[in-house]
């Protein structure tokens, strides 16, 4: 690994200043595991790093009337054992369980699985469907961008210079509405997603009320699916309506032919994903 | 060069490493605690499983600078051959050690595993074991050895 210089602080106003001031080439740390990765394989080369995981500030979970706000530094163990998000947030939960092992969780933050915007990070669906704000920081600044509009593409994201994630803020789920994550992988432990989908939706006297859906791992971005919520919104769901939206997966999505799996298989997985949540609650 | 305060195995030190050392690196290579083993260095195999406040995690992707203030704890820490650990123990008495690399890894993963639920299913214990990989024992009998251990813990009411 590259010779270069760790920067920490434990106090976020001290780092912000230090991050506007700063001339060379760096990049955030927080649990490492995506970033002492890129370091060892020689795909990122900063002059620095910024730890942000001893930042008391993006450590808390704080919940309110109808959303919880999880800081960026959260672990995702300490997500997953939280009682509050578990129940008012059960699809980030079940997410974050199929992300690599307790290994890797027990490093993890929600703020890096983000950052590094890959099309594969398991979270992203799930904070798609809890329609998660992204709440960002500089020295003297704080803005705060939809989760869709923050991911620019494979590894870019809207973070400028000085930026540093901050926290998510999520929907609070109801408890007449419930939700799925389901993962395609090539193992069960340590496999990255092959195709995922995090699906949420409500139903009130038989017909769909609400549907949020979203496909990650296919295309350069996680994909938020309009077609096929329209298509069940207001209506009594049924094997017919299951047959339809099933077929509508592939142009949804614009799957990746990479090294991972082919753009035939990622559709033909997407569609018994999405029908066996579909199964479920019909 | 950074000085990083921390305790190791319930001893305090105070070191200087290189900013961009790994805590694998720093145990085995300053602190000659080698039983912390390198497989990938990626965070895939476990071989370098330790625990940082009684989590497990791969040390090969943890900077030492950012553990300043924490409590390690490494193989070498849950015990040794003069003394061995009912963990380890099991481990022997189940036959679960062939080649022996993963073992530190997994002994400090199952220790962390029984500290937190001393009767686990095998479910869980799967779970838990799920980022240490065996080449060699086909993993059932790993699993024995960790349910074992969790029995003799609790007849024997030893603290974790
Ligand atoms: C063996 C292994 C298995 C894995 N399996 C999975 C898996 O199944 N699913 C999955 O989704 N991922 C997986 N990953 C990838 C990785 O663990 C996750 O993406 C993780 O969430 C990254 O979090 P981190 O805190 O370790 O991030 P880091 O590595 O510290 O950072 C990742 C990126 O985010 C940026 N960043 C971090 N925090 C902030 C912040 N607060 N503000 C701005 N930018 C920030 C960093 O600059 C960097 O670009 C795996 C990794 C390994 C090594
Ligand atoms: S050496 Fe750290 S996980 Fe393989
Ligand atoms: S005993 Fe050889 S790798 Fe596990």
């Amino acid at each position: 690994m590259k010779n270069l210089q760790l920067i920490k602080s434990d106090n976020l106003s001290e780092l912000l200043e230090l991050l506007k001031k700063e001339e060379r080439k760096y990049n955030i740390i927080a649990g490492g595991t995506d970033v002492m990765v890129l370091l060892k394989e020689f795909l990122i080369d900063p002059q620095c790093l910024y730890d942000v995981s001893g930042l008391s500030e993006l450590k808390e979970i704080l919940v309110d009337n109808d959303s919880i706000e999880i800081g960026s530094a959260v672990t995702m163990s300490d997500i997953i054992s939280d009682s509050e998000v578990s129940r008012y947030a059960p699809v980030l939960v079940s997410a974050l369980k199929e992300v690599g092992s307790p290994l890797i969780r027990n490093r993890a933050t929600l703020g890096g699985n983000v950052g590094n915007s890959s099309p594969a990070g398991d979270s992203i669906p799930a904070l798609f469907v809890l329609n998660a704000r992204v709440n960002i920081v500089s020295e003297g600044n704080e803005r705060s961008v939809k989760i869709e509009d923050f991911i620019l593409g494979p590894r870019r994201n809207v973070l400028e210079k000085g930026e540093i994630i901050k926290s998510f803020v999520i929907d609070k789920m109801g408890t007449d509405e419930r939700s799925f994550f389901l993962k395609a992988g090539s193992r069960n432990a340590l496999a990255i997603s092959k195709a995922n989908l995090a699906f949420r939706f409500m139903l009130k006297d038989n017909l769909v009320k609400s549907m949020n859906l979203s496909f990650g791992s296919v295309g350069p971005v996680v994909i938020k699916s309009t077609m096929i919520p329209q298509l069940f919104i207001g209506k009594k769901p049924d094997p017919g309506l299951i047959d339809k939206s099933c077929s509508l997966v592939s142009e949804e999505i614009k799957p990746i032919d990479d090294f991972r799996s082919t753009a035939k298989y990622r559709v033909k997985v997407l569609e018994n994903l999405l029908r066996k949540c579909l199964d479920e609650f019909c | 060069m950074i000085t990083v305060k921390f305790e190791v195995n319930n001893i305090e030190r105070e070191i200087e490493v290189r900013d961009n050392e790994t805590l694998l690196e720093t145990l085995r290579e300053r602190l000659k605690l080698i039983g912390t083993k390198e497989g990938c260095g990626k965070g895939e195999c476990g071989a370098c499983t330790v625990m940082i406040d009684g989590k497990p995690v791969a040390s090969c992707l943890v900077l030492t600078g950012q553990v300043e203030g924490k409590s390690i704890v490494t193989i070498e820490g849950i015990g040794d051959v003069e003394n061995p650990h009912v963990i380890q123990q099991s481990y022997i008495d189940e036959g679960a050690i062939q080649c022996g690399f993963c073992i530190p890894g997994m002994v400090v993963s199952s220790y962390a595993l029984l500290k937190e639920k001393p009767e686990p299913s095998e479910e869980e214990i799967k779970d838990a074991l799920s980022g240490n990989l065996c080449r060699c024992t086909g993993y059932r009998k790993i699993i024995a050895a960790v349910k074992t251990a969790g029995k003799k813990i609790k007849e024997t009411g030893v603290e974790l």
